[in-house]
């Protein structure tokens, strides 16, 4: 299972924003860790922690807390989110390289919440390697996710001198929301598997997307990069905006690959989705499309939490024939040129709007 | 500053205060009050089910309201009308209940390693806690209305510590038992109690109440201090009760001195075993108890009052119960 992760896919990106993705990149790779090392260096952690060096064992804290978070900055993500306040604050005219923690923040963020994802969805695998949990096990690596998101209120709290007030309240109040409607919209991902609910809207779908992926994927870099550039609301509206309509293209091509992935760099189990019997837009769409024995068949499948190949493929078949899958894809390129609309409107040089648009196109073409 | 306190009706304030940021019934108002217009459409049923009802059933297997109610009490000695402050004190029952859910669970490497028969699965109660810890800040931050910008950014960051402290605890003392098997000696326990275990502090309480009342920023440390102490008697209270009722029931937070829940040797290692053992405990608990006294008598009466007031009735009483029960066995 285990596959090898590189930066391949800069060559997928419209070279307007790959060139200035790949000037960045060095520097999002240089604050994430500079802030991590802040955090969490032996030395340092017990006193993030607000504890008293004496009483706890250094070492062993470090192998429980930071070790799993610090093995999923390792696997090399494309930092996708770091760049993202990068370009925001550039596009603004600050300079990203005041600014390390804020662009560290995005990617821990999202660090932490692959580890909670993880463990919600019982995955075996993340890029390639075994998951956390796999590594230390449910409850742990449900405590570290949630501890490196919640450390992110000090990532900023840190900066609240050079923020000033109301940037530092406002960043603290976007992180405080993310993180709480995620919570809501995976509530409704993982209920619907749990009470075997076959009825749901593609609607319903759309909104628990809208909460939950679609956060952490793009539209709380993007917040975080205007509210640290300290542009208007209406600004950080429209960033906003544009960060939603990508976040859920981006989770229905997620989900599409998840099925039908078109590159041996995918690094999950293919069509996990459907062992895991997730109501995804695509089978939501099927369910209300296929009838009688074919769709007895699809619950079935979904049902039956099973790993045989043979079996998955049927399934998948099943999303191709009704239309399901090609639906999907008309839905993300809808949601595509919205974000390329939103985009037009933004306040910012026209170089960083096209940057922002290929994101959008490339997001929503990429094949891993 | 007032002189007296009504705790039950502290009590009857903290769940009306509950019950207004978290309906019993999911509603679309409720979530556009808290979530912000939505785009599509909610599905109801599935918020109900996977959150409020776990949440709910939670919330009423724990009656007591103790850090709502000890931050309301804090707030009232300082002339602040606690009632202004609902969202603030479901915010502190909320990060409270969400330490206390995933006790039953065992740390297995898949979701079926970790999870008992016939238990909600781990992915939904993890969640609900998930989303219940970060609902408290951000009702603290978007709703604390009666609050300025700076204090209100100021508790949000105060509550996402005591998460990190918590989870970080947690993940400290599962994996030492699991790589170690060793126990933690009496100093150690003592302060994973006061640093880590976030339900064992009742330091937010007091936190809240000076977010809420600017004269009572001047005895912060020393507030903060005693109601630390007041969390750790309290604790170890209510863990000799745990362990001397239900043989099968879990230890908030789900770790002990001698390890997780599932520790297979736990049962052997029963330190309550003869009552020396549980003399020792009980007599930790009001060491801390009076610890917290001490530290209060430095502060304004009022201040004292509640602090007293509250040691009696949420330690003094849990004490009392167990030193009669230890005695008789």
């Amino acid at each position: 299972m285990r596959s090898e992760f590189s930066t391949d896919f800069v060559r997928d990106m419209d070279p307007v924003l790959g060139e200035h993705y790949t000037q960045w990149l060095p520097y999002c790779q240089e604050s994430i860790a500079a802030t991590v090392d802040e955090l969490a260096h032996p030395d340092a952690f017990p006193g993030t922690l607000g504890i008293d060096n004496g009483h706890v064992d250094r070492d062993l804290l470090h192998s429980a807390c930071v070790a799993p978070f610090r093995s999923y900055l390792r696997r090399s993500g494309k930092m996708l989110r770091p760049y993202l306040v990068c370009l925001c604050l550039e596009a603004y005219g600050r300079d990203p390289r005041t600014r390390p923690r804020e662009i560290a923040l995005a990617e821990i963020i999202h660090s932490s919440s692959l580890i909670l994802d993880d463990v919600a969805d019982d995955s075996t695998y993340r890029r390639g390697d075994l998951t956390a949990h796999q590594q230390v096990g449910m409850l742990v690596a449900g405590a570290v996710g949630s501890e490196w998101l919640n450390l992110g209120f000090e990532v900023v709290w840190r900066d609240r001198e050079s923020l000033g007030s109301r940037i530092t309240s406002r960043l603290i109040e976007e992180l405080a929301w993310e993180h709480f409607v995620t919570g809501l919209g995976t509530t409704v991902d993982c209920i619907w598997p749990w009470q075997e609910k076959t009825n749901c809207l593609p609607g319903e779908y759309l909104q628990q997307v809208v909460h939950r992926s679609t956060s952490y994927t793009y539209r709380l870099p993007l917040k975080i990069g205007g509210l640290t550039a300290d542009v208007p609301e209406s600004e950080v509206a429209k960033l906003s905006a544009f960060g939603e309509q990508v976040g859920l293209g981006f989770q229905i091509v997620d989900d599409l690959l998840n099925v039908k992935p078109s590159d041996e760099h995918w690094g999950k189990e293919v069509a996990e989705d459907i062992t895991q019997g997730k109501l995804t837009l695509q089978v939501i769409l099927a369910l209300e499309r296929a009838e009688g024995a074919r769709r007895a068949r699809l619950l079935e499948i979904l049902r039956s939490g099973t790993h045989v190949r043979s079996e998955l493929q049927e399934a998948v078949g099943v999303l191709e024939e009704t239309g399901a899958l090609e639906e999907c894809r008309r839905l993300a390129t809808e949601l595509r040129d919205g974000a390329l609309k939103i985009a037009d409107d933004l306040g910012m040089d026209e170089i960083y709007r096209r940057r922002l648009k290929a994101l959008a196109c490339y997001v929503l073409r990429r094949t891993r | 500053m007032s002189a007296v306190i009504d705790f039950s009706e502290l009590q009857l304030l903290s769940n009306r205060a509950f019950a207004r940021w978290v309906p019993r019934v999911a509603t679309n108002e409720w979530l556009r009050e808290v979530s912000g217009e939505s785009r599509f459409v909610w599905d109801l049923d599935a918020i109900q089910a996977g959150f409020l009802d776990p949440l709910y059933e939670i919330f009423n297997r724990h009656p007591e309201r103790w850090r709502p109610l000890l931050a309301a009490g804090l707030m009232q000695a300082a002339d602040i009308d606690a009632a202004s402050q609902d969202a603030v004190l479901a915010a502190l029952e909320l990060q409270f209940l969400s330490s206390t859910m995933l006790t039953r669970f065992r740390n297995g490497r898949t979701a079926a390693e970790a999870q008992s028969a016939g238990e909600i699965p781990l992915a939904v109660i993890a969640t609900v806690s998930y989303t219940a810890r970060q609902y408290a800040p951000t009702l603290v931050i978007r709703h604390a209305a009666s609050l300025s910008q700076d204090a209100k950014t100021w508790l949000a960051c105060r509550f996402g510590r005591v998460t990190v402290q918590g989870t970080a605890g947690a993940a400290y003392n599962l994996f030492r038992w699991e790589t170690k098997k060793s126990l933690m000696d009496e100093n150690s326990y003592l302060a994973y109690l006061r640093y880590f275990v976030s339900s064992a502090s009742f330091v937010l309480s007091a936190d809240c109440a000076i977010a809420a009342a600017a004269p009572i920023s001047t005895y912060a440390a020393r507030l903060q201090d005693a109601s630390a102490s007041a969390g750790i008697a309290y604790h170890l209270a209510a863990e000799c009760e745990t362990w001397r009722g239900d043989e099968g029931a879990s230890l908030e937070p789900g770790h002990f001195l001698m390890g997780p829940n599932h520790a297979p040797d736990r049962r052997d290692a029963d330190p309550f075993d003869g009552s020396e053992n549980i003399g020792r405990w009980l007599a930790l608990a009001k060491a801390e108890r009076d610890k917290a006294e001490q530290l209060a008598e430095g502060m304004p009466r009022p201040l004292q009052n509640v602090l007293v007031q509250f040691l009696e009735s949420a330690v003094d009483a849990k004490l009392k119960i167990e030193r009669e029960a230890a005695s008789a066995k």
